[in-house]
């Protein structure tokens, strides 16, 4: 055989020189459908919150925030309804009645 | 049409659709992506890829396209991306992949070419990318013009003008001593 023969594509022919592990693809095919399966599993619980759950979950959380704020408003509204009466009442009685309720309280 | 309503809408007939896919299409995909990177273990990697994308995308497959056609299509963009990720992760030239490829390929035990077989994949190393992509699709799978239209989106005309020019080059590769 001429040592120094020039290689020719057409005589090469287009068989692929590459080898394969024995049973590759059946084991291929195997492996994707354990991966594929276990993927389904773990993207299950995300599948079940729907964006409009995201909504719900907003509105919630608003009307938690909404209602401490009303209740945190009617109890500076009380003590002030308390403070105003307080002054309202010493208001209506004269200066001598309460001179006259400490000097009574002190001799007792 | 949208691909699952052939396949049924339940995730267990979606499995079993999607079953049915690899085990119709993975030899034919798989040596696709081996005709690129070379190595064995490199394209059950990229293999591993193109099914997961497959099975991510499936939902949103619409049959306008085949299947084989749509599944070619990933796996080309997946070892396209795959082997520039490589040059990027070694800082390698254009040259020096081939070299790292080379290589990589005489060192595969899963390599089972003789001398002239190492050279013919050495001239077709010596292609660009893309052109490289046309010699193997051609050359190796015999695929027709329009089908490699489809999965690469060139005319029939460029795609022939191409093949032409690289056949070309890998002869004047050989014919060097």
């Amino acid at each position: 055989m001429e040592k120094n023969k020039f290689i020719e594509l057409e005589n090469l022919g287009n068989k692929r020189p590459f080898a394969l592990p024995e049973n590759y693809f059946d084991d291929f095919a195997a492996q994707m459908e354990k991966t594929v399966a276990e993927m389904s599993v773990s993207e299950q619980p995300q599948q079940r919150i729907k964006p409009w759950m995201y909504g719900v979950a907003a509105s919630i959380i608003g009307a938690i925030f909404m209602v401490q704020i009303f209740i945190s408003e009617n109890k500076k509204k009380e003590t002030l309804i308390s403070e105003t009466y307080e002054t309202y009442v010493l208001s209506q009685v004269s200066e001598n009645s309460i001179i006259d309720y400490y000097l009574t309280s002190e001799n007792e | 049409m949208n691909l699952l309503s052939k396949s049924g809408s339940s995730e267990q007939e979606k499995s079993q659709f999607f079953s049915e896919i690899v085990r119709t299409y993975q030899e034919r995909i798989y040596w696709h992506i081996r005709q690129m990177v070379l190595v064995h273990d490199d394209a059950n990697d990229v293999l591993q890829n193109t099914f997961l994308k497959a099975w991510k995308g499936l939902d949103t497959f619409r049959g306008d396209a085949q299947i084989s056609t749509w599944l070619y299509r990933i796996a080309t963009n997946e070892t396209l991306t795959f082997l520039a990720q490589k040059r990027m992760r070694n800082t390698l030239s254009i040259d020096e992949t081939e070299d790292v490829l080379f290589n990589a390929m005489k060192a595969d035990s899963y390599f089972d070419g003789d001398e002239a077989q190492k050279k013919l994949q050495e001239a077709i190393l010596t292609l660009p990318e893309k052109q490289r992509l046309v010699f193997n699709m051609r050359f190796y799978q015999e695929m027709p013009y329009e089908q490699m239209s489809e999965i690469l989106e060139t005319s029939v005309g460029a795609l022939k003008a191409s093949y032409h020019h690289a056949r070309k080059k890998v002869e004047d590769f050989l014919k060097k001593e």
